[in-house]
């Protein structure tokens, strides 16, 4: 869990920006898409309680983003994650 | 510090200093506005307060709109309450640009008060910085690296509960502002957490939209018009006589509670459609859910009401509820109030501490520079622009026209100066900022004691929270930010 070992990899810092932001936010998003597609309750039910939930997707990548061992990890697990939602939500 | 909490540290440190240049600010406007209403009752000295009856006040209203506004669609009446003492009028076709008036409570009299955003303008700017949607944006990123902030910071001081009982102002400087951070950090960690947590809750309705789009195709609106039930009519077009409004107020508390009424909205008065709808306060529950009925105008019958909601938008509102403290009566204001400013005062502490750590490795380079003057500007330098603000109000003439505009500019310039004072000054600006803000606390409050403010009680409380944050300022300038020496 420390990051002496990857301090040697270019843009280092502009990786794991990305994987705070673009990350967070597409897991978030992808998240929800699929939790409005699966939930069986009123789409209004729905609404309020993915808003309840929309601080946790963005805080858990933002602190996964400058916790990995490796930036390019950082970047890419929640991405990967996110498609992954994303093509749950396809296949149903 | 745990292997996590060592990772964490960067983001920790910078992360939590970058944003603490607008997360100062926000706070600092958040914890006024928790007492919006006395401070636009401080901005607006014309503003009477009398006790009334509701009834009294509905009928005084009533006989001012059907004087003034007798072919208007929408009439919206405020009752007074006990924080704003005074009747709201509002009248006009549209009930989204309402032509707004505010009467005196016993005689009815319009009370022409001064232009002005009053207190909602710390709300304002403290939800969106006046920026609208996009301001919604980069509150709700400041709140998010907040709350990572926040669960690193738990990670990097796991020791927190012995060093929450230890305060050491007389040992080095970087120990005491670490004691400053530790000690604020964790008194407020619970009351942070919490509405750091909410707010972004409120926010990301803006700003992540992917289930609006998912189930509403993007219509922002239809959340709330599945679950806010809508009592309305097409005006007939034939004229009817309508029952007193107060008969209506009466038929609304039997049904909402007696003194629970905040509000009536009339559509189409005069006509044989016409309705009346009563809305309930909101302060005596923690979900932010206002409870309504809507009656016929003319023939007082029932025309709908909701007291029950979806309990997951009850939940939601709860969110809603905790973040605005609208429940729970002053002594929970007042440690809302408090605690934000606790929170301001453990970022502030935070952000010095990383520049002293940085200055002694760095010296007094250019960026260092920088950075000292951002802090200053963030710290005493919004404190001095929210003064600045509240002296604008005083300053400039009553009847001048566009001044709620001026007032704002003052803000924004005065903070502008701040930040340029800092870049000129250097490290002293802190200290220096910090005395002008005590001075511009204690002149404002003498200057609005000596000008009738000990006659209402809400210009009372807030001279003397000015006169106790001047007093508080000059004696943190003294030990904290002495000239040479500061940070």
């Amino acid at each position: 869990m420390t990051r002496k070992s990857d301090k040697n990899v270019r843009f280092d810092l502009p990786l794991r920006l990305g994987a705070a932001t673009l990350g967070g936010y597409a897991l978030c998003w992808s998240l929800f898409v699929l939790l409005c597609a699966w939930l069986p309750f009123s789409k209004a039910t729905v609404w309020y309680f993915t808003g309840q939930l929309a601080p946790l997707p963005l805080l858990g990548v933002l602190l996964w983003a400058f916790a990995a061992h490796g930036a390019w990890r950082a970047l890419l697990w929640p991405l990967a994650l996110a498609a992954g939602l994303y093509l749950l939500v396809l296949i149903r | 510090m745990s292997p996590l909490g060592k990772a964490l540290m960067g983001l920790h440190a910078w992360g939590g200093m970058i944003f603490s240049w607008l997360l100062i600010p926000v706070f600092i406007t958040g914890s006024i506005a928790v007492f919006e209403p006395e401070v636009s009752q401080w901005m607006q000295p014309e503003l009477t307060a009398h006790p009334t009856r509701p009834s009294n006040a509905v009928a005084l209203a009533e006989a001012h709109l059907n004087e003034h506004a007798s072919d208007q669609s929408f009439w919206r009446i405020r009752l007074p309450s006990e924080r704003e003492p005074h009747i709201g009028v509002a009248w006009g076709k549209n009930p989204r640009q309402l032509h707004e008036e505010t009467l005196d409570a016993v005689s009815g009299e319009p009370l022409h008060e001064r232009e002005t955003e009053g207190g909602h303008f710390f709300t304002h700017f403290h939800a969106d910085l006046l920026l609208g949607a996009p301001g919604r944006w980069i509150v709700g990123a400041a709140g998010i690296v907040m709350l990572a902030a926040l669960v690193s910071g738990i990670l990097i001081h796991h020791r927190f509960f012995a060093e929450f009982f230890t305060l050491r102002p007389r040992a080095g400087k970087r120990r005491a502002w670490l004691d400053v951070h530790n000690l604020t950090g964790v008194a407020s960690l619970p009351f942070l957490l919490m509405i750091t947590y909410t707010g972004c809750v409120i926010l990301a309705e803006t700003f992540m939209p992917a289930a609006t789009r998912a189930l509403y195709d993007g219509n922002p609106r239809a959340n709330r018009a599945e679950v806010v039930k809508s009592f309305e009519r097409k005006p007939s077009g034939v004229p009817a006589g309508m029952l007193p409004l107060a008969t209506h107020l009466a038929a609304a508390e039997a049904i909402l509670g007696e003194g629970k009424v905040s509000s009536l909205l009339v559509r189409h008065p005069g006509d044989r459609n016409g309705l009346v709808q009563a809305y309930r306060h909101v302060d005596d529950r923690l979900a932010a859910v206002s409870d309504h009925v809507t009656f016929d105008a003319a023939n007082g019958t029932l025309f709908g009401q909701q007291t029950e909601w979806n309990p997951m938008t009850y939940a939601y509102r709860a969110q809603v509820g905790l973040h605005t403290a609208h429940f729970g009566g002053l002594s929970l204001r007042w440690l809302y109030f408090l605690s934000g400013l606790l929170g301001a005062l453990m970022m502030a502490a935070g952000t010095a501490l990383l520049l002293r750590k940085r200055r002694q490795r760095a010296g007094e380079d250019r960026p260092q520079r920088l950075l000292d003057a951002l802090g200053a500007a963030s710290i005493p330098g919004s404190i001095l622009a929210s003064l600045a603000y509240l002296a604008a109000n005083r300053l400039i003439p009553a009847e001048t026209g566009g001044r709620e505009t001026l007032e704002i500019a003052a803000f924004f310039s005065v903070w502008a100066i701040t930040l340029i004072h800092a870049l000129l000054r250097r490290r002293r600006a802190w200290h220096e900022q910090f005395v002008a803000a005590s001075a511009a606390c204690v002149l404002l409050a003498l200057a609005d004691t000596y000008s009738g403010g000990l006659v209402d009680a809400a210009r009372r409380g807030v001279d003397l929270t000015l006169l106790a944050t001047g007093a508080l300022l000059f004696a943190s300038s003294r030990r904290f930010f002495r000239t040479g020496d500061a940070t």
